[in-house]
């Protein structure tokens, strides 16, 4: 995986797992891998996924069931977006609104565009 | 755990040591055994045999002495000398033994080892040699002495039966001494032990010598000896030279024991 | 009924919790390593230490520093600021002046090899004689009670080392990775490493990053010294930094990235404590005022506290 300067690697860790949530790759019920599987996987301190998984858990996306490990919680999904919602509005969304105000954007014209990438990109 | 002493750790020590000294040992025993055999091939040559004496064998006395001091001392020399390379050192002061056992191992291969195999070494090629000549020539001549009486002597005696060697005992101390000095060199020299270590022996004995003759020589000039024969005797003399010899060499390796364990990488 | 449910569990807990007490107890007085292993206290306890190879330029004065198991220490400094000779007095290598230091309840500088079995030292320049890995085996394994074979073989599989190649044949990575893949066999408590990424090639990095990941235990302190910061950026979890004869900061990733904030800024104004130019602006370290998450730079950190060593001093006491 490769990590990007902007933030802290527990925190793009928990992205990754969110993804990995999100795109079905772990489903409900199953043990996700653990702390030490997965710190290998990413070449990162077993510490730093710890924390990960630490913050997970305090969403309710993860629960960590003792001696035996993590796994995701009932409801994942919905946490997931809850929790990726308030980085995207916390993270992203002031930089989206300076470059809107910037480039003189409106909301019109965002509108429409939004339309076409998501019939473009989802079919919806 | 036994952090003094562990007999099982002391026998791993060993076997590991073996790794790393063992090729050096070996071929210090290759280079010994051609040199010894081609001393013998050269000093018994076909005209030397034919003109056979007494005489003939005497090369083996000094050949004993230098070969025997060069590789006691060389062994004991190369026994240490990873410690002057750091990343060797590095290595050998990690292993898991204590500062005893491997200094133990040090007197093991470099004394326990080396100095038995060099006088086996030297009785296998003196008996190849010797009983071939023994196969071909007259062993005994006798003359009278002055009492009148008839001694027969054997010729062609294997080195460790003759009379000479026999009388080596006084001189049981010196392998262990030139072990004690030539450990403690390479342990106290970062590099080139062996010369450092030959050149520092040489000139302490050459101070020593000339100090002591000098002293001597103010204290006993111009006086005569009153005392008893106690010192006039050969042999008391040696016996006092074997105590400061055992002293010598047991202070040597107790200094080279300390060095080991506070050397640094 | 509530009592007695109380009582019930209370008698329920007690048993085992005194049988471990007691158990304790003896195993303190006998095995002070285990002591040490049972309980997350300090592994390492440097005490004033004075070190120099020289007297008159001393390279550590009065340092003092505790480090426990469950880390990645990673050690940084400049050239000449004395991280090998740490790693060796850690090891009983080097001898100090004076100061006490303490690695699991021994003074390495007796080298006992209770303690020596307990240590995995990777020196920067190393020397391996020239054998097979079988017989480098066979010599120096049964000195580590705990040696894991299995484990072994799997880390050379996972390093590629050819198992039929004399060691001296080998080339300088082959080399360390064997040498790594040993020390870490052996179990010891205490890893230490002396620039281990030095000679190895990209692929190797990353398996040794996946190697010491794996390697990082509850009970294990591992401390590597490196300049190739980007290398193990993401394994360190505690930084440890000496200059001028001291530690100049000794801080978890967590507590940096809590107290400064790494981000990078189009122009300088007072917050900054530093910033270097880059391509699109400045990449600059600043107080964390408002609980920002960045990621720490361990290489802006190390030429920031170079160079206003003073400024950080009061942001980690």
């Amino acid at each position: 995986m490769e990590f990007n300067n902007n933030k802290a690697i527990y925190l793009q860790i928990a992205e990754y797992v969110c993804e990995q949530i999100l795109l079905g790759k772990w489903k409900t019920e199953d043990k996700i891998p653990s702390v030490r599987e997965m710190a290998v996987e990413l070449e990162v301190n077993p510490n730093t996924v710890m924390r990960t998984y630490e913050l997970l858990q305090g969403k309710n996306i993860l629960n960590n069931k003792r001696g035996i490990g993590f796994f995701l919680a009932d409801n994942t999904i919905d946490q997931v977006k809850q929790y990726r919602k308030t980085c995207f509005i916390e993270d992203e969304l002031p930089n989206l609104f300076r470059n809107l105000y910037l480039l003189e954007i409106d909301f019109d014209e965002l509108k429409s565009r939004y339309q076409t990438f998501v019939s473009q990109n989802f079919n919806a | 755990m036994n952090n003094t002493f562990n007999i099982n750790r002391f026998g791993l020590l060993l076997k590991r040591q073996w790794l790393d000294f063992g090729k050096i040992y070996l071929i210090s025993f290759g280079v010994l055994v051609g040199v010894l055999t081609l001393f013998y091939a050269i000093n018994l040559t076909e005209d030397n045999l034919k003109y056979f004496s007494s005489n003939t064998l005497n090369f083996r006395y000094p050949l004993f002495l230098i070969t025997g001091f060069l590789f006691v001392s060389i062994i004991a020399s190369s026994y240490f000398i990873h410690l002057g390379q750091k990343p060797k050192a590095i290595i050998n002061i990690l292993i898991p033994a204590s500062g005893i056992e491997k200094f133990l191992s040090a007197i093991f291969y470099t004394l326990i080892i080396a100095v038995p195999t060099y006088l086996l070494c030297f009785y296998l090629i003196d008996l190849t040699f010797v009983s071939s000549i023994r196969a071909t020539h007259t062993l005994t001549s006798s003359y009278t002495d002055y009492q009148g009486k008839k001694v027969i002597i054997d010729n062609v005696a294997y080195f460790f039966s003759t009379k000479t060697v026999k009388e080596f005992y006084q001189f049981y101390y010196v392998p262990f001494l030139i072990n004690a000095v030539f450990l403690l060199g390479s342990i106290f020299f970062q590099n080139f032990h062996y010369i450092k270590t030959a050149i520092s022996l040489m000139a302490f004995v050459t101070l020593w010598m000339t100090s002591i003759i000098f002293i001597m020589n103010k204290l006993t000039n111009n006086t005569v000896w009153i005392g008893g024969p106690y010192w006039q005797d050969d042999n008391h003399v040696f016996f006092v030279m074997s105590l400061m010899g055992i002293f010598l060499t047991l202070a040597f390796w107790l200094i080279s024991f300390i060095r080991l364990k506070e050397k640094e990488a | 009924m509530r009592g007695m449910m109380g009582m019930k569990t209370l008698t329920h807990i007690r048993l085992p919790l005194n049988f471990f007490q007691n158990n304790l107890e003896i195993i303190k007085q006998h095995h002070t390593l285990v002591y040490y292993l049972t309980n997350t206290v300090d592994m390492i306890n440097i005490n004033n230490l004075n070190f120099g190879y020289s007297k008159h330029k001393p390279l550590f004065k009065n340092m003092s520093m505790r480090l426990s198991n469950g880390h990645i220490y990673g050690l940084l400094g400049k050239n000449g600021a004395g991280k090998s000779t740490l790693l060796k007095n850690l090891a009983g290598l080097v001898y100090a002046q004076s100061g006490t230091l303490d690695v699991m309840g021994f003074n390495p500088a007796k080298r006992q090899p209770a303690l020596l079995e307990q240590i995995c030292f990777i020196p920067e320049e190393f020397y391996l004689p020239s054998v097979k890995i079988d017989a480098y085996l066979k010599a120096n394994a049964p000195f580590y009670k705990k040696f894991d074979h299995d484990y072994f073989t799997d880390l050379i599989k996972e390093f590629d080392i050819p198992v039929e190649q004399k060691l001296i044949n080998m080339s300088y990575g082959q080399k360390k990775k064997v040498i790594i893949a040993f020390g870490l066999a052996t179990q010891a408590k205490l890893v230490i490493m002396d620039e281990p990424t030095n000679g190895l090639d990209i692929p190797s990095k990353a398996q040794f990053r996946k190697i010491m990941a794996s390697a990082m235990t509850d009970e294990r302190c591992i401390i590597i010294s490196t300049h190739q910061v980007r290398d193990l950026d993401n394994l360190i979890d505690t930084v440890i930094m000496l200059d001028e004869n001291d530690v100049a900061l000794k801080a978890s990733v967590e507590e940096i990235t809590a107290k400064l904030t790494f981000k990078k800024v189009k122009e300088i104004d007072d917050s900054i404590i530093y910033a270097e130019a880059s391509l699109s602006g400045y990449n600059a370290v600043m107080p964390n005022y408002h609980q920002e998450e960045s990621k720490l730079d361990m290489e802006l950190l190390f030429n920031a506290i170079l160079a206003e060593k003073i400024k950080f001093k009061p942001l980690f006491s």
